[in-house]
C-alpha cells in the first residue's frame, strides 16, 4: 500500500533524477544549439528526439537485442570503451575520406 | 547527409570489435557470463554486436554531423568529446539505473548487492519501474520472449 511518505520519495526521485539529467544534457545542447534544425517547438521536438535516441531507444533496442537483463547491463558495461572508438573512428573516416 | 550514414556504417562495424573482446575476456575472468563455445552461440553473438553497433552507428552518425564544427577539438581530441557525450547519454545513464537495481537482476543478487542503498536507491526509483515496464512490455509484444519483468508487473 502506497502511504504519503512514497508519495514523497517518488517526487523527490524523479525531480531529483530530471534535474540531474536535464541540467546534463541542457549542458551539452547549449554547446550546438544554433545548429539544431528549426524554429521553436519544431527545434524542441528535435531536441527531444535526439535525447530519446540516446537515452531511451539505444538501452532499450539493446534490452531488446541481447533478450536479458543481465546480458544487456554486461553489455552496456562495454559501452564507454565501443563509443570513445566509435568517436575517433568516425572523426577520422569523415575528415580523412569523406569530407572533401 | 549521405557522408555521415557511410561514416557512421564504417565506424559502427569495426567499434563491433570491441564488445567481442572485452566481452570474451571479461567471461575468461569470471566477470561475465562464461561463453559457450559453440557455432550457434559465436554467430549469435557475431550477428547481435555487428548488427546493433552498424544501426547505431548510422544513427549517431546523422548527429554528430549536425553537430560536427560545432564539438570542439581536431581529430581525436573531436572523437573523445564525441564519445563523452555518447557514453553519459546512451550507456553511463542507463547503467547507473540498472547498477542501482543490480538486485533485481538474474544472476547479479550478490554482486551488486552494495549498490542498493542510500541516495543511489532513493535516485534511481523511478527507473525501477519505467525501463523494466516499457522493455518488458515491447518484448513481449514485438518477440514473443519471456521477460521476468513483464511477468511481474
Amino acid at each position: 500500500m502506497q502511504t504519503i511518505f512514497d508519495a514523497i520519495n517518488q517526487l523527490i526521485t524523479h525531480v531529483g533524477n530530471n534535474a540531474f539529467w536535464g541540467a546534463l544534457f541542457g549542458l551539452t545542447i547549449s554547446l550546438v544549439f544554433d545548429r539544431i534544425p528549426g524554429k521553436g517547438i519544431k527545434k524542441g521536438l528535435f531536441i527531444g528526439l535526439i535525447y530519446c535516441s540516446l537515452a531511451i531507444f539505444y538501452p532499450v533496442s539493446t534490452y531488446l537485442t541481447l533478450g536479458d537483463m543481465a546480458t544487456t547491463a554486461e553489455y552496456l558495461r562495454n559501452g564507454p570503451i565501443d563509443k570513445f572508438v566509435y568517436g575517433i573512428l568516425f572523426v577520422l573516416i569523415y575528415e580523412r575520406l569523406l569530407r572533401k | 547527409m549521405r557522408r555521415g550514414i557511410y561514416a557512421g556504417l564504417i565506424a559502427g562495424i569495426i567499434t563491433s570489435i570491441i564488445p567481442f573482446v572485452t566481452d570474451y575476456s571479461f567471461s575468461t575472468m569470471g566477470i561475465f557470463q562464461p561463453w559457450q563455445l559453440g557455432i550457434d552461440f559465436i554467430f549469435k553473438k557475431i550477428i547481435i554486436h555487428i548488427l546493433n553497433n552498424a544501426i547505431w552507428g548510422i544513427i549517431f552518425g546523422l548527429i554528430l554531423i549536425i553537430f560536427f564544427d560545432r564539438i570542439p577539438g581536431k581529430w581525436i581530441k573531436k572523437g573523445l568529446i564525441f564519445g563523452l557525450i555518447l557514453s553519459i547519454f546512451a550507456v553511463i545513464r542507463p547503467t547507473t539505473f540498472w547498477f542501482a537495481y543490480g538486485a533485481a537482476i538474474p544472476g547479479y543478487e550478490n554482486k551488486f548487492y552494495f549498490w542498493r542503498n542510500g541516495w543511489i536507491y532513493c535516485w534511481c526509483n523511478c527507473w525501477n519501474y519505467t525501463i523494466p515496464y516499457l522493455s518488458g512490455i515491447l518484448a513481449n509484444w514485438n518477440l514473443g520472449t519471456t521477460s521476468v519483468y513483464a511477468n511481474n508487473l
